[in-house]
Order: structure tokens, then sequence, then C-alpha cells
């Protein structure tokens, strides 16, 4: 059994190293003495400077950020609707935002790929991905609409964004196709320092929303009537739930492009390691292991092919595809001892 | 000090699962709900804990209207065990200490973590606190979560069939613990049976339902043969053998 001491202590040691490891490796290698220097302020060599302040450090800033709100996101939804294949990856909302990305990169001619703060591309992927939310939460409010109910919405509402995206992209031109394209490659290299810290804040209203209701999450569990019978208003939670995770999603996604199965790989990573915790420690631990784990991807993607950097989507997707599966085969394998 | 006033609860089709159903239930009574499948039990308590709104009619806790209160308010005065529950793998203290839940704002403090050991203590299962949930038996799972509903400290009880699918020494051994702690804490306690043996044996009063009306309410010696055949519709008799009420079917 791994106590708690144990895991916040790997989980600080790999934040220290990927951090170091993320501020010295890109497109230009420096020794480490080079990077120090450039770090604090000595050296001479400005290029360097620019680089880790003004690059390599929002690009970690964002992959601990994202990863957080993913990760807490992951936590809530598989709480709230009751399931733990739900994200906001499998909700759909990443297929909204990408949605709104390539509309708004074909229809409207932002054909930028270049993000100077909240470009019309952002712009248009978090409208994608709250339009999507909203959907999903018009859902929440039929009467008799089960969690499941809502799952299958999701189901449904993806691929309904993703035919709508692709039909979009056949009747492009090939730059705007290219633009497109570029921006479903979930990368954390896509903002700078306002984009980084905007999904910081996000995620951080995010964790205290979730924190405060960590108890009303473990009712939850227990099933609706459960819950209810200890004083929670399971409906409403669901609602504000639904809203604030879809918001982080968001944020993140609109940002950063679509990065999925993180929000399933950090919480069942702390589910498989301690079977017994409530939301007060899924919740949190979720946060900075998918931080954490986000920021090895990344810097993995950047080491893999170098000089040429993997989009971190795609790292996240070769890792996140498995865990999906065994959890849906063990999921079935429970089913079918019953 | 619960009372419910011509509740009915009609569906949109405008069936009646309730019917003008009334009744007072008193400090340290246990009343058993017995009736057919179909009857209306599991319906009257989620309406009387304030899960369902009845479509009329009111409940009130100590002349206090629950239609105007929130849940939280609501699970402070009624501790409700629903019929069918899932176990949730995390260790038995931490399923107990949820009890706390309508008196937790942020975290638990240490006044709630001691009325949970207290309760553990009193009732029998202080040993295996550290125990996952998912690997206990039947009984020691239907205790842990009579013990969640006792630190929720609420002066209403209600347990729907809590001891369906237990062998019948938990099942004595659960109302056992269910009869005395309604006397000694003075609780009001509503619990839906199907063994109408145990319902005789345990209950003060008892009430009889059925097609979501009460047919009988009150001590279980006035219960006639009448009443459960004609609820049942079967041949049932109550007989008394060695000054213990036997149900004959």
């Amino acid at each position: 059994m791994v106590s708690r001491l144990i895991f916040w202590t790997v989980l600080c040691a790999l934040l220290v190293i990927f951090t170091l490891s993320g501020l010295k490796h890109g497109a230009v290698e420096h020794t480490w003495a080079e990077t120090a220097a450039a770090l604090f302020g000595g050296g001479n060599d400005e290029d360097l400077k620019y680089f880790i302040w003004h690059l390599r450090l929002p690009r970690i800033a964002a992959a601990l950020a994202v990863g957080g709100a993913l990760s807490v996101s992951g936590v809530i939804l598989q709480n709230i609707l009751n399931n733990p294949l739900a994200s906001s990856f499998t909700l759909g909302l990443s297929q909204g935002a990408a949605f709104g990305a390539t509309f708004s990169i074909i229809m409207l001619g932002a054909g930028s790929t270049i993000f100077t703060g909240l470009g019309s591309v952002a712009l248009g992927a978090f409208i994608g991905s709250v339009l999507s939310a909203l959907i999903i939460l018009l859902f929440s409010f039929v009467r008799g609409m089960t969690p499941q109910g809502l799952i299958l919405a999701g189901v449904a509402m993806s691929a309904f964004f993703s035919a709508c995206t692709m039909l979009m992209q056949f009747f492009s031109t090939d730059t705007q196709l290219a633009a497109a394209v570029f921006w479903t490659f979930g990368d954390l290299g896509k903002g700078g320092w306002s984009e980084a810290i905007t999904v910081i804040c996000v995620t951080v209203a995010g964790l205290l929303f979730s924190l405060r209701l960590s108890w009303s999450y473990n009712a939850i569990q227990w099933g609706e009537l459960s819950a209810s019978g200890l004083g929670v208003e399971v409906k409403k939670i669901r609602i504000a739930s639904l809203a604030a995770t879809s918001v982080m999603a968001a944020f993140a996604t609109a940002y950063y492009g679509v990065i999925g199965f993180v929000g399933l790989i950090a919480p069942h990573m702390v589910r498989l390691i301690f079977r017994h915790s409530g939301h007060g420690f899924l919740i949190p631990a979720s946060a900075v292991l998918g931080g954490v784990f986000l920021l090895g991807a990344d810097l993995m993607g950047q080491l893999m092919f170098y000089p040429v950097s993997l989009p971190v989507g795609v790292i996240t997707a070769f890792a996140g595809v498995p865990m999906f599966l065994f959890l849906l085969l063990r999921r079935s394998m429970k089913h079918a001892h019953r | 000090m619960l009372t419910a006033n011509n509740l009915t609860f009609q569906l949109k089709n405008g069936r009646k699962i309730l019917e003008e159903v009334s009744f007072t239930l008193g400090e340290g009574e246990l009343c058993a709900v017995i009736g057919p499948n179909g009857a209306g039990k599991s319906t009257l308590m989620k309406i009387a804990c304030g899960i369902h709104k009845p479509t009329w009619g009111e409940v009130t806790v100590r002349d206090k209207k629950i239609s105007g209160m929130k849940r939280p308010e609501i699970a402070k005065h009624i501790a409700y065990l629903p019929q069918f529950t899932h176990a949730v793998p995390c260790s038995v203290y931490d399923s107990v200490l949820l009890g706390r839940k309508p008196h937790i704002s942020w975290h638990p403090g240490s006044n709630d973590k001691d009325i949970t050991d207290s309760v553990m203590e009193d009732m029998g299962i202080a040993c295996m606190r550290d125990k996952c949930v998912t690997e206990l038996s039947g009984g020691e799972f239907q205790k842990t979560l009579i013990a969640r509903a006792l630190v929720q400290q609420a002066e209403i009880l209600m347990l729907d069939e809590p001891i369906n699918h237990l062998d019948v020494r938990n099942q004595l051994d659960i109302m056992d613990t269910v009869s005395e702690i309604t006397k000694r804490g003075r609780l009001a306690t509503l619990v839906v049976m199907h063994d109408l043996n145990l319902a005789m044996r345990y209950a003060d009063t008892v009430m009889l339902m059925n097609d979501g009306k009460i047919i009988y309410h009150g001590c279980r010696g006035g219960l006639t043969d009448e009443a459960l055949t004609e609820a049942y519709r079967t041949d049932i008799s109550i007989r008394q053998v060695e000054g213990k009420y036997a149900v004959i079917f």
C-alpha cells in the first residue's frame, strides 16, 4: 500500500525533474549552466532568456494548468455521471471546440496559426465547447434524464460536431484545411503567459469549487437516493458541476487544442493506487498528477523525434487509449462476475 | 414528532401511487410499514423524507413543514436508508463518517469524528473500521449503513427494507439494534418490512398499506386476519404462540 507521503514525494520529484528538463530542452539545446544562468537573469544570451521566460516557462505552466483542469473535470464528471469513462473528451466538449475552431478558420477566415491573446480561433473553440456543454446541460434539465442518458447525449453531440467539422473541411481550401487540422493537434506551445495565467486562474477556481463539494461527491458515489438522504441536493450539484467542468475544459481546449484522455488517466491512476480515497484527496491528487503527466508527455513529445516536436495530444492519446480499454474491460469483467 | 397529512402522489397518467395518506409517528415509536409489492410503501417513505414532493398533502416534523426546508436541513431531522444501496470501495469508518454530511461544510471536525467513533463502538463495528466496505458480509454492510444513519443524529429514522436478503440471525441482529436505538434515543422509526413475523415481533405500531392507501395503522394487537388477507389476497392469520405473535399463511 503506497502511502500518501510517498505519492506526494514522487509527484514532487517528477515535477522538479520534468520542469528542469522542460526548461533545458527545446528547439535549441543549451547546457545546464547556460539554462540556469538565463533563468536567474545572468548570462548574455538574450535569445535563451527569451526562450526560457517567454516560451518554455509558459509552456510548463500551461501543461500543469491544462493537465489539472482536464483531470479535475474528469474526476467530477465521472462522479456526477456515475460513469468511469466520462471526461470532457468523451462528453463531446473537445469535439465542440474543434468544430468552433474549424468554423473560425474556414467560415470566418481566421486562418492565423499564431496565437496572440484570445484570438478568433480560440474564441471560436471556446464558443464551440460551451455550445456543446450547454446542449448537455439542457439535457440534464429534462425530467427523468439519467446520467447514462447524458453520456449518450455527449456521444451523439460528439458525432454531430465531428460530422460538421468534416463537412467544413471537405469544402475548404488546402491552406484552411491545414490550419484547421493543425489546430486539432493539442499543443501546449500555442499559448503564451496570458493564456497560461488565464487557464491557471480557471483551474484554481475549479479546484476550490470541487473541493468545497468533495463531501457531496463522496455521498453521490453511493447513489442518488443515498446522497439525497444525506442532505445532498444531487440535481443542483450535478448541474453546477457540469457547468464548472465545462468552463474548465472549454478554456483549456480553446487555447491549446484537443488534448484527450488526461481526464481519464490521472483520476484512474489515483484510484488504482488509493482504492479507498475520498474526493477530498482524489481531486487535488488527480489535479497534480494530471499536470505532471501532461508535462511529462509534452517533454516526451519534444524529445522523442528531436528536433521534430510532436503535439502533446498525440502522446496523451497513445497513453490514454490503452487505459480507456483497460477500464472498459475491467468494468465488463466486474459485471460478468455479478 | 412526524405528521403526514393527506399525502397524495399522482403520476402524469393520472395513476395514484399514494392516496390521502395520513399518519403520525411519536417519539420512541417503531412503526413497521407492511403491505404487498406496489402498495406504495417505498414511495411513502421517499415523500415522508422529502426526496419526492407529494402532489397534495404535507409532511411536518415537530410542526414544521418539510416542504419549506432545504435538503441538508431535512437530513438533520430525518435519516433515510434506501432500499437498494450498492457498496462503494471505501473504509467502514469513512462510510459511517459520511453520515455527518448534513453537518459538514468543508471538512469533518473532531466532533464529527467523535460521534462516528462512539456510534461505531455502540453498534459493535469499531473492530472493522479499516475494512473495505466491499469486503463486508450482508449483515455487516447493513449495520454499517444503519450506523451511518445514526451518526446523522436525526430524530426520525426511515429504513426501507433493511433486512432483505439477510439470514435469520442477521435479521434478528439488525432488528434488535433498530429496536434498541429507537427506545434509547427516543427516535421515531419507520421501517418498511416484508417479513410479517418480524414486523409483529419488533414493531410498536404496524401500518398496513395496499393500493396506495393505509388499511390499518395502530398497535400490532389490533391488526386483524381480515385486513391482512384483503391486502395480500391470500389467507393469513395471526396467532399468539408462547406470548409471541405468529403470522401463518
